[in-house]
């Protein structure tokens, strides 16, 4: 009665197609808005960069992945899609080795030492542009002046506000600016245009790549407390408007947030992670001695993710176990 | 009903001409088998003897204990042979008995009028067509003893691509509403509701047409799993019925009978045949009326869908239903459609790690954490998993669905409650 031909397996037996090398491709695609607005800004500059992380940081997985004797998964494009974001952390004009130092960082204290990707408890994003910028501080924030011949300045708007206060900072970058990109304001690659990081991010949200409420509640926190206290004290304090466009605060919630591996998985989780990155951007911009704190942020709401893992929606029907269960009427009958 | 509707799971295509076709009869095949197995009953002492000949409609086989399910002979014929160790679909050796019809044709038996209806549907073979098939007599004595004020008939297909029960309540209206009638007549509910695909108008009229003023048609969007009895009955009743042992449905005033229990209870003599949706998800798909004991194959063959080596044959829907080693296994009373895939369709389950995105978290409608309690099951870790509500899991495989990575999390998930009741039954 036997028939070997047929193939036996346990249920479901159909998938949704929906595969980690889509999510990555994804997300590939949505950075090519942020990297055009970088190239528009730097020129070629941005582009090689970006060609060399992406390049670097496949050939590093590559390596890795012999080394500590893991199927190659290559094709998974996670490694262009990390080293890609990593590019968008980086001046235009970060020399080669420094990507290529950061690319190996990334890879293996993000991804390889622990077990491969889904194990890594932090974002090797960010443990690279931790690891530079504490290694390469002037490397890393000595940003070139945008392409254009009438620069304003040639700090970026948060350096500016650290610098120079509120006032000035206000009024050398009118929020336009700051939205939409110039060749007037600079930073790193991804940071020129938050209008093209926003693109990118609804692209992912629309195709379900990330959840909406990681993005949202990051811009929430972060306008709650800027503008609590910029209510207290304007004259210390940003406008919560010029907190969300200036720097890495929309590439922090579209792109680096949502990070699946380091970010919590319930709903509830994911609201209390975007609120406190966003809150703890705020507080490092403002009280620290490092102008952008968006990253860090980031990094470190991501130190708490095994914790709000555990804010879990109750169980069907756990509401009722405890009293008597009740008789209930039909519902709108 | 917007805070009814059922949170989580997976939207899949519905093939809405589906409900258009008719049901085929097949013809019967050579030989019928019939394993002595009720689902949710154990196993049934066989009534007939080898070279035996039966009457179409006779009891083959019972269950000892009061309230269960018989079995009867689809048709006349003679019983060639009564194996003791065949292997069902779900891999478990059961005694069965083989018939060879001879053509006979049915001869109408006098129904016994004197028995109560709960005997009735005893000794009429009747069992509820759910995932799991319990016997309609102990529902019914239940419902009975407890007394129950909502009736919900469930016309919801269990599964994507699976169509039966709506075009039943098209076919069949008439059998639906003698049964619904003498559901009402037995139990006496306050209401009775009438759960139906809302985008179908065609099925949603055929339900009106048909209830009239015997029942409320509910119309529902059938997202998977909608149809599973919970959130069945969380959208009629308004209730989540916990997953505590010994709560059910009953202890919210509800009893649910699906539309093909209803169907069978409203026509006369015993239950010998299914009404089952054939399908191969692309675009063929076929509505049968077959005999219990024929071989999925020759329904296969009959319809016009080959199974092809190196594919799957599915008994039940592509979401929760079981594949079958075996062309020649049988339809039974638990086989809620056939599903075909060939060699290129057949998923393969990836050995990889979770990334955590969520998404088994985010659809799942029983609000678990899927990917934790596969997780745990997968390394042995069978407290943890319970701690976390593992035998909350109602199996409905949208996890698994949807994991980028692959990961089969409903396959560790069983694996975990198999173990952990292994375990308690070996202390």
């Amino acid at each position: 009665m036997n028939d070997p031909a047929f193939v036996v397996s346990a249920p479901p037996h159909i998938h949704s197609g929906y595969t980690v090398r889509r999510l990555m491709l994804a997300s590939i695609a949505a950075m090519l808005p942020p990297l055009a607005a970088g190239f528009w800004a730097f020129g070629p500059d941005a582009l090689r960069v970006a060609a060399i992380a992406v390049a670097s940081a496949a050939a590093w997985d590559l390596l890795l992945q012999r080394i500590f004797g893991r199927p190659l998964s290559i094709a998974d494009g996670s490694a262009a899609a990390y080293g890609l974001l990593f590019a968008l952390l980086l001046p235009a004009s970060a020399p080669w080795w420094l990507v290529c130092v950061g690319t190996l960082v990334l890879l293996l204290l993000g991804k390889h030492v622990y077990g491969g990707l889904g194990c890594n408890p932090f974002n090797g994003v960010l443990i690279a542009y931790a690891a530079l910028m504490l290694s390469y501080p002037g490397l890393m924030q000595d940003v070139p002046p945008p392409t254009a011949e009438d620069i304003m300045t040639e700090s970026a708007p948060l350096v500016e506000l650290k610098d120079k206060g509120p006032e000035d900072a206000e009024a050398a970058f009118p929020l336009a600016e700051l939205l939409v990109g110039s060749r007037k304001v600079t930073g790193a690659i991804g940071e020129i245009s938050p209008l093209a990081v926003l693109a990118g991010g609804i692209f992912l949200i629309a195709t379900r790549t990330i959840p909406w409420i990681i993005p949202a509640a990051f811009l929430a926190g972060l306008a709650a407390l800027s503008g609590l206290f910029r209510l207290l004290d304007p004259e210390t304090y940003a406008s919560p408007l010029f907190h969300l466009l200036a720097g890495g605060a929309f590439l922090s919630a579209f792109l680096i947030a949502p990070d699946w591996p380091t970010s919590p998985v319930t709903r509830a989780g994911r609201l209390v992670y975007g609120l406190l990155a966003g809150a703890l951007a705020f507080a490092i911009r403002a009280w620290s001695q490092w102008p952008e704190g968006a990253y860090f942020a980031v990094f470190l709401a991501s130190l708490l993710t095994p914790l709000l893992d555990r804010l879990r929606p109750a169980v069907f029907g756990a509401r009722f176990t405890r009293r008597r269960p009740v008789r209930h009427r039909p519902a709108g009958l | 009903m917007g805070s009814a509707r059922m949170r989580g799971g997976v939207s899949l295509p519905l093939a809405f001409e589906g409900f258009s076709r008719p049901f085929e009869a097949l013809p019967l095949p050579s030989r019928l088998t019939l394993p002595l197995i009720q689902d949710e009953g154990g196993v049934l002492e066989p009534r007939v003897k080898k070279n035996e000949t039966v009457r179409a409609g006779q009891i083959i086989a019972e269950n000892p204990r009061p309230h269960m399910a018989a079995l009867h002979a689809p048709a006349a014929g003679k019983v060639v042979e009564i194996v003791s160790s065949f292997r069902d679909l779900r891999g478990r050796a059961v005694p069965a008995v083989v018939i060879e019809p001879d053509g006979t044709p049915a001869q109408a038996e006098a129904p016994a009028a004197d028995a109560d209806p709960v005997s009735s549907a005893a000794a009429r073979g009747l069992v509820d067509f759910d995932r799991r098939t319990p016997p309609l007599a102990s529902k019914l004595n239940d419902a009975l003893g407890r007394g129950i004020e909502t009736l919900i008939v469930n016309a919801l297909d269990q599964e994507p691509f699976l169509f039966s029960r709506g075009r039943l309540l098209k076919e069949e209206g008439e059998a639906v509403r003698r049964g619904i009638a003498s559901l009402r007549a037995l139990l006496s509910p306050g209401k009775t509701v009438l759960v139906v695909e809302s985008r179908v108008p065609a099925v949603r009229d055929a339900a009106k047409a048909m209830a009239g003023e015997a029942a409320y048609v509910f119309p529902l969007a059938n997202r998977y799993p909608q149809a599973a009895p919970r959130m069945i009955a969380r959208a009629v009743l308004g209730a989540e019925i916990p997953y505590t042992a010994g709560v059910t449905v009953a202890d919210f005033g509800g009893l649910i009978v699906d539309v093909e229990a209803a169907a069978a209870l409203g026509r006369e003599g015993p239950l010998t045949e299914r009404f089952l949706t054939v399908s191969d998800g692309r675009g063929r798909r076929h509505n049968v009326r077959v005999a219990l004991g024929t071989p999925i194959g020759e329904i296969l063959e009959h319809v016009g869908i080959p199974p092809a080596p190196g594919g799957k044959i599915i008994a039940g829907g592509p979401m929760s239903g079981l594949a079958a080693a075996d062309p020649g296994l049988p339809v039974t009373k638990e086989t809620t459609g056939v599903f075909v895939q060939g060699p290129s369709e057949v998923i393969r389950p990836a050995d990889a790690v979770c990334i955590k995105c969520g998404l088994c978290v985010e659809k799942c409608p029983m609000r678990l954490m899927p990917f934790l309690i596969a997780g745990f099951s997968e390394k042995c870790r069978f407290d943890d998993a319970e701690r976390h509500d593992l035998f909350a899991c109602i199996e409905c495989g949208c996890c698994a669905y949807l994991c980028p990575v692959g990961i089969p999390l409903l396959q560790f998930i069983r694996f975990g409650k198999q173990q952990i009741l292994a375990r308690r039954n070996a202390a």
